[in-house]
Protein backbone atom coordinates (compact mmCIF):
# COMPACT_ATOMS: atom_id res chain seq x y z
CA UNK A 1 0.00 0.00 0.00
CA UNK A 2 2.65 2.43 1.13
CA UNK A 3 4.82 1.21 -1.69
CA UNK A 4 2.14 1.98 -4.28
CA UNK A 5 1.57 5.51 -3.02
CA UNK A 6 5.30 6.21 -2.94
CA UNK A 7 5.65 4.97 -6.49
CA UNK A 8 2.74 7.02 -7.84
CA UNK A 9 3.89 10.19 -6.05
CA UNK A 10 7.47 9.81 -7.30
CA UNK A 11 6.22 9.50 -10.86
CA UNK A 12 4.28 12.74 -10.53
CA UNK A 13 6.78 15.07 -8.88
CA UNK A 14 9.98 16.80 -9.99
CA UNK A 15 11.87 15.85 -6.84
CA UNK A 16 11.23 12.13 -6.26
CA UNK A 17 13.84 11.91 -3.48
CA UNK A 18 11.76 14.21 -1.31
CA UNK A 19 8.74 11.90 -1.41
CA UNK A 20 7.97 10.28 1.95
CA UNK A 21 5.03 8.18 3.01
CA UNK A 22 4.29 7.47 6.63
CA UNK A 23 1.87 4.65 7.36
CA UNK A 24 -0.36 4.68 10.42
CA UNK A 25 -2.16 1.36 10.60
CA UNK A 26 -5.43 0.98 12.46
CA UNK A 27 -7.54 -2.15 12.82
CA UNK A 28 -9.39 -2.00 9.57
CA UNK A 29 -8.08 1.23 8.18
CA UNK A 30 -4.77 2.71 7.20
CA UNK A 31 -3.77 6.34 7.13
CA UNK A 32 -1.05 7.20 4.66
CA UNK A 33 0.64 10.54 5.19
CA UNK A 34 2.24 11.80 2.01
CA UNK A 35 5.00 14.38 2.07
CA UNK A 36 6.57 15.94 -1.01
CA UNK A 37 8.86 18.89 -1.69
CA UNK A 38 6.95 22.18 -1.21
CA UNK A 39 7.28 23.00 -4.92
CA UNK A 40 5.73 19.66 -5.80
CA UNK A 41 2.57 20.04 -3.73
CA UNK A 42 0.64 21.25 -6.76
CA UNK A 43 1.68 18.16 -8.70
CA UNK A 44 0.10 15.77 -6.21
CA UNK A 45 -2.97 17.94 -5.63
CA UNK A 46 -3.68 19.32 -9.10
CA UNK A 47 -6.21 21.84 -10.31
CA UNK A 48 -9.31 21.61 -8.14
CA UNK A 49 -7.69 18.68 -6.36
CA UNK A 50 -8.10 16.42 -9.35
CA UNK A 51 -4.77 14.66 -8.98
CA UNK A 52 -5.33 14.10 -5.25
CA UNK A 53 -8.78 12.73 -6.02
CA UNK A 54 -7.39 10.30 -8.58
CA UNK A 55 -4.65 9.17 -6.17
CA UNK A 56 -7.25 8.52 -3.47
CA UNK A 57 -9.49 6.59 -5.88
CA UNK A 58 -6.57 4.41 -6.90
CA UNK A 59 -5.47 3.79 -3.31
CA UNK A 60 -9.03 2.95 -2.32
CA UNK A 61 -9.15 0.27 -4.99
CA UNK A 62 -5.81 -1.17 -3.92
CA UNK A 63 -6.93 -1.29 -0.27
CA UNK A 64 -10.32 -2.81 -1.05
CA UNK A 65 -8.48 -5.92 -2.15
CA UNK A 66 -7.47 -6.60 1.46
CA UNK A 67 -10.85 -5.41 2.74
CA UNK A 68 -9.29 -2.33 4.24
CA UNK A 69 -10.03 1.35 4.16
CA UNK A 70 -7.29 3.76 3.26
CA UNK A 71 -7.06 7.43 3.92
CA UNK A 72 -4.47 9.51 2.09
CA UNK A 73 -3.40 12.72 3.80
CA UNK A 74 -1.29 15.17 1.87
CA UNK A 75 0.88 16.99 4.40
CA UNK A 76 2.09 20.52 3.88
CA UNK B 1 6.18 21.27 -59.69
CA UNK B 2 6.32 23.14 -56.43
CA UNK B 3 2.60 23.44 -55.86
CA UNK B 4 0.41 20.84 -54.21
CA UNK B 5 -3.25 20.72 -53.31
CA UNK B 6 -4.28 18.79 -50.26
CA UNK B 7 -7.43 18.04 -48.34
CA UNK B 8 -7.70 17.39 -44.64
CA UNK B 9 -10.09 17.58 -41.75
CA UNK B 10 -8.79 21.02 -40.90
CA UNK B 11 -6.81 23.62 -42.79
CA UNK B 12 -3.86 22.91 -40.52
CA UNK B 13 -3.99 19.23 -41.24
CA UNK B 14 -4.18 19.78 -44.98
CA UNK B 15 -1.25 22.20 -44.82
CA UNK B 16 0.78 19.73 -42.77
CA UNK B 17 0.14 17.06 -45.39
CA UNK B 18 1.18 19.40 -48.17
CA UNK B 19 4.36 20.41 -46.33
CA UNK B 20 5.28 16.78 -45.87
CA UNK B 21 4.83 16.18 -49.56
CA UNK B 22 6.86 19.21 -50.55
CA UNK B 23 9.46 18.61 -47.89
CA UNK B 24 9.19 22.27 -47.03
CA UNK B 25 8.77 24.12 -43.78
CA UNK B 26 5.90 26.45 -43.04
CA UNK B 27 7.85 29.65 -43.76
CA UNK B 28 9.05 28.44 -47.15
CA UNK B 29 5.58 28.32 -48.64
CA UNK B 30 2.51 30.34 -49.45
CA UNK B 31 -0.79 28.83 -48.45
CA UNK B 32 -4.01 29.47 -50.26
CA UNK B 33 -7.13 28.21 -48.54
CA UNK B 34 -9.51 26.91 -51.20
CA UNK B 35 -12.11 25.64 -48.81
CA UNK B 36 -12.26 26.25 -45.07
CA UNK B 37 -13.81 22.97 -44.13
CA UNK B 38 -16.35 22.69 -41.35
CA UNK B 39 -16.08 20.51 -38.37
CA UNK B 40 -19.61 19.23 -38.30
CA UNK B 41 -20.70 17.66 -35.07
CA UNK B 42 -17.60 16.79 -33.08
CA UNK B 43 -15.55 16.77 -36.22
CA UNK B 44 -17.23 13.66 -37.48
CA UNK B 45 -20.71 14.13 -38.83
CA UNK B 46 -21.53 16.54 -41.59
CA UNK B 47 -17.92 17.59 -41.70
CA UNK B 48 -16.62 19.16 -44.87
CA UNK B 49 -12.97 18.71 -45.67
CA UNK B 50 -10.64 21.65 -45.86
CA UNK B 51 -8.77 22.18 -49.13
CA UNK B 52 -5.56 24.13 -49.50
CA UNK B 53 -3.11 24.94 -52.24
CA UNK B 54 0.47 25.20 -51.04
CA UNK B 55 3.12 26.80 -53.21
CA UNK B 56 6.82 26.93 -52.51
CA UNK B 57 7.92 30.55 -52.42
CA UNK B 58 10.09 31.75 -55.24
CA UNK B 59 13.77 31.85 -54.44
CA UNK B 60 13.64 29.01 -51.95
CA UNK B 61 15.57 26.06 -53.24
CA UNK B 62 13.69 22.83 -53.61
CA UNK B 63 15.09 20.66 -50.89
CA UNK B 64 14.57 16.94 -50.77
CA UNK B 65 11.80 15.84 -48.44
CA UNK B 66 13.17 15.37 -44.94
CA UNK B 67 10.40 13.18 -43.65
CA UNK B 68 9.91 9.57 -44.53
CA UNK B 69 6.44 8.26 -45.22
CA UNK B 70 5.71 7.20 -41.70
CA UNK B 71 6.94 10.32 -39.99
CA UNK B 72 5.13 12.45 -42.53
CA UNK B 73 1.76 10.99 -41.74
CA UNK B 74 2.58 11.25 -38.06
CA UNK B 75 3.24 14.92 -38.54
CA UNK B 76 -0.15 15.37 -40.08
CA UNK B 77 -1.65 13.66 -37.08
CA UNK B 78 0.25 15.86 -34.69
CA UNK B 79 -1.29 18.79 -36.47
CA UNK B 80 -4.75 17.65 -35.54
CA UNK B 81 -6.54 18.63 -32.43
CA UNK B 82 -6.16 17.10 -29.04
CA UNK B 83 -9.04 16.45 -26.74
CA UNK B 84 -8.75 19.39 -24.43
CA UNK B 85 -9.95 18.98 -20.88
CA UNK B 86 -13.12 20.98 -21.39
CA UNK B 87 -13.86 19.81 -24.88
CA UNK B 88 -16.20 17.09 -25.93
CA UNK B 89 -14.62 16.30 -29.24
CA UNK B 90 -11.26 16.28 -30.92
CA UNK B 91 -11.56 19.42 -32.94
CA UNK B 92 -9.15 22.06 -31.73
CA UNK B 93 -6.86 22.61 -34.66
CA UNK B 94 -3.28 23.39 -33.92
CA UNK B 95 -1.75 26.62 -34.99
CA UNK B 96 1.77 25.41 -35.42
CA UNK B 97 1.64 22.38 -37.61
CA UNK B 98 5.01 20.81 -37.03
CA UNK B 99 6.31 17.69 -38.57
CA UNK B 100 7.72 15.23 -36.12
CA UNK B 101 7.09 11.66 -35.17
CA UNK B 102 3.88 11.06 -33.29
CA UNK B 103 3.39 10.08 -30.58
CA UNK B 104 6.56 11.20 -28.81
CA UNK B 105 8.33 8.03 -27.81
CA UNK B 106 9.54 9.18 -24.40
CA UNK B 107 6.01 10.07 -23.32
CA UNK B 108 4.62 6.70 -24.29
CA UNK B 109 7.55 5.03 -22.50
CA UNK B 110 6.84 7.07 -19.35
CA UNK B 111 3.20 6.00 -19.49
CA UNK B 112 4.10 2.33 -19.79
CA UNK B 113 6.61 2.53 -16.93
CA UNK B 114 3.99 4.15 -14.74
CA UNK B 115 1.24 1.66 -15.55
CA UNK B 116 3.49 -1.36 -15.16
CA UNK B 117 4.70 -0.06 -11.80
CA UNK B 118 1.19 0.53 -10.54
CA UNK B 119 -0.12 -2.85 -11.70
CA UNK B 120 2.77 -4.74 -10.09
CA UNK B 121 2.24 -2.92 -6.80
CA UNK B 122 -1.49 -3.65 -6.90
CA UNK B 123 -0.66 -7.31 -7.33
CA UNK B 124 -2.31 -7.41 -10.75
CA UNK B 125 -0.76 -9.72 -13.29
CA UNK B 126 -1.38 -8.06 -16.64
CA UNK B 127 0.22 -6.97 -19.88
CA UNK B 128 -0.15 -3.75 -21.88
CA UNK B 129 -1.12 -3.38 -25.50
CA UNK B 130 -1.04 -0.03 -27.22
CA UNK B 131 -2.00 1.52 -30.52
CA UNK B 132 -2.43 5.04 -31.91
CA UNK B 133 -5.72 6.00 -33.52
CA UNK B 134 -6.32 8.32 -36.46
CA UNK B 135 -6.76 11.29 -34.12
CA UNK B 136 -3.35 10.67 -32.55
CA UNK B 137 -4.78 9.37 -29.26
CA UNK B 138 -2.71 6.61 -27.69
CA UNK B 139 -4.93 3.72 -26.64
CA UNK B 140 -3.48 1.48 -23.97
CA UNK B 141 -5.35 -1.70 -23.14
CA UNK B 142 -4.58 -3.64 -19.98
CA UNK B 143 -4.83 -7.33 -20.76
CA UNK B 144 -5.10 -9.96 -18.09
CA UNK B 145 -7.34 -12.00 -15.83
CA UNK B 146 -9.65 -10.57 -13.27
CA UNK B 147 -9.20 -6.87 -13.89
CA UNK B 148 -12.24 -5.81 -11.90
CA UNK B 149 -9.91 -4.23 -9.34
CA UNK B 150 -8.34 -2.05 -12.01
CA UNK B 151 -11.70 -1.06 -13.51
CA UNK B 152 -13.65 -0.38 -10.32
CA UNK B 153 -17.27 0.53 -9.93
CA UNK B 154 -18.49 2.21 -13.11
CA UNK B 155 -14.91 2.41 -14.25
CA UNK B 156 -13.89 4.80 -11.48
CA UNK B 157 -10.53 3.22 -10.84
CA UNK B 158 -9.78 3.02 -14.55
CA UNK B 159 -10.67 6.70 -14.92
CA UNK B 160 -8.40 7.62 -12.00
CA UNK B 161 -5.56 5.61 -13.49
CA UNK B 162 -6.17 7.17 -16.90
CA UNK B 163 -6.04 10.66 -15.42
CA UNK B 164 -2.81 9.88 -13.56
CA UNK B 165 -1.09 8.28 -16.53
CA UNK B 166 -1.84 11.39 -18.60
CA UNK B 167 -0.36 13.56 -15.85
CA UNK B 168 2.78 11.45 -15.69
CA UNK B 169 3.27 11.19 -19.44
CA UNK B 170 2.82 14.93 -19.96
CA UNK B 171 4.93 16.02 -17.02
CA UNK B 172 7.70 17.35 -19.24
CA UNK B 173 7.42 19.95 -21.96
CA UNK B 174 6.42 19.36 -25.55
CA UNK B 175 3.27 18.37 -27.32
CA UNK B 176 0.69 16.73 -25.07
CA UNK B 177 -0.21 13.13 -25.68
CA UNK B 178 -3.71 11.90 -24.90
CA UNK B 179 -3.79 8.44 -23.44
CA UNK B 180 -7.01 6.48 -23.41
CA UNK B 181 -6.79 3.62 -20.96
CA UNK B 182 -8.90 0.51 -21.17
CA UNK B 183 -8.97 -2.86 -19.43
CA UNK B 184 -10.46 -6.03 -20.87
CA UNK B 185 -12.30 -3.91 -23.44
CA UNK B 186 -14.35 -2.32 -20.65
CA UNK B 187 -14.70 1.03 -22.39
CA UNK B 188 -16.00 -0.49 -25.59
CA UNK B 189 -18.56 -2.52 -23.67
CA UNK B 190 -19.53 0.60 -21.74
CA UNK B 191 -19.81 2.57 -24.99
CA UNK B 192 -22.13 -0.09 -26.40
CA UNK B 193 -24.28 0.05 -23.25
CA UNK B 194 -24.39 3.86 -23.48
CA UNK B 195 -25.47 3.75 -27.11
CA UNK B 196 -28.27 1.32 -26.24
CA UNK B 197 -29.33 3.55 -23.34
CA UNK B 198 -29.27 6.60 -25.60
CA UNK B 199 -31.58 4.95 -28.12
CA UNK B 200 -34.00 3.81 -25.42
CA UNK B 201 -34.13 7.25 -23.83
CA UNK B 202 -34.57 8.92 -27.23
CA UNK B 203 -37.58 6.67 -27.83
CA UNK B 204 -38.96 7.68 -24.45
CA UNK B 205 -38.47 11.40 -25.18
CA UNK B 206 -40.35 11.04 -28.47
CA UNK B 207 -43.12 8.93 -26.97
CA UNK B 208 -43.75 11.16 -23.99
CA UNK B 209 -42.99 14.39 -25.80
CA UNK B 210 -40.80 15.38 -22.84
CA UNK B 211 -37.12 15.97 -22.36
CA UNK B 212 -35.12 13.18 -20.77
CA UNK B 213 -32.16 14.00 -18.53
CA UNK B 214 -29.49 11.32 -18.24
CA UNK B 215 -27.16 10.55 -15.35
CA UNK B 216 -23.99 12.65 -14.97
CA UNK B 217 -21.24 11.39 -17.27
CA UNK B 218 -17.67 12.20 -18.18
CA UNK B 219 -16.95 14.23 -21.32
CA UNK B 220 -16.02 11.08 -23.22
CA UNK B 221 -19.20 9.30 -22.24
CA UNK B 222 -21.34 12.32 -23.13
CA UNK B 223 -19.68 12.43 -26.50
CA UNK B 224 -20.63 8.80 -27.12
CA UNK B 225 -24.28 9.62 -26.35
CA UNK B 226 -24.32 12.76 -28.53
CA UNK B 227 -22.82 10.83 -31.43
CA UNK B 228 -25.21 7.92 -30.99
CA UNK B 229 -28.19 10.27 -31.35
CA UNK B 230 -26.78 12.66 -33.93
CA UNK B 231 -28.80 11.03 -36.71
CA UNK B 232 -31.70 9.91 -34.56
CA UNK B 233 -34.96 11.33 -35.95
CA UNK B 234 -37.18 13.47 -33.73
CA UNK B 235 -34.69 14.31 -31.00
CA UNK B 236 -31.86 16.71 -30.25
CA UNK B 237 -29.24 16.46 -27.55
CA UNK B 238 -27.17 18.90 -25.56
CA UNK B 239 -25.45 18.94 -22.17
CA UNK B 240 -26.36 20.87 -19.06
CA UNK B 241 -24.65 21.54 -15.75
CA UNK B 242 -21.04 21.67 -14.68
CA UNK B 243 -18.61 18.80 -14.35
CA UNK B 244 -18.69 16.42 -12.56
CA UNK B 245 -22.48 16.74 -12.71
CA UNK B 246 -22.80 17.60 -16.37
CA UNK B 247 -25.57 15.58 -18.01
CA UNK B 248 -26.84 14.90 -21.47
CA UNK B 249 -30.38 16.11 -22.11
CA UNK B 250 -32.46 14.57 -24.89
CA UNK B 251 -35.13 16.94 -26.22
CA UNK B 252 -37.97 15.91 -28.54
CA UNK B 253 -38.10 18.02 -31.67
CA UNK B 254 -41.03 19.16 -33.79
Amino acid sequence: MKDLLEFVARQLVSDPDAVQVHEVAGQRSVVLELRVAPDDLGKVIGRQGRVAKAIRALMKAAAARDGRLVHVEIMD
Amino acid sequence: MQVVEKVGRTVEEAVAGALAELGASRDEVEVEVLEEGTKGLFGLLGAKQARVRVRRKAGVAGEPPVMDEEAGSGGARAAEGELGEEREGPGAAREDAQLRPWPPEEKVAAARTFLTGVLVRMGVDAALESRVDEDGFVHVNIVGEDLGLVIGRRGQTLDALQFLVNQVANRGSGERVRIVLDAEGYRERRAEALRALARRMAARARRQGRRVVLEPMSAMERRIVHLALANEPGVETHSEGEDPNRRVVIVPRG
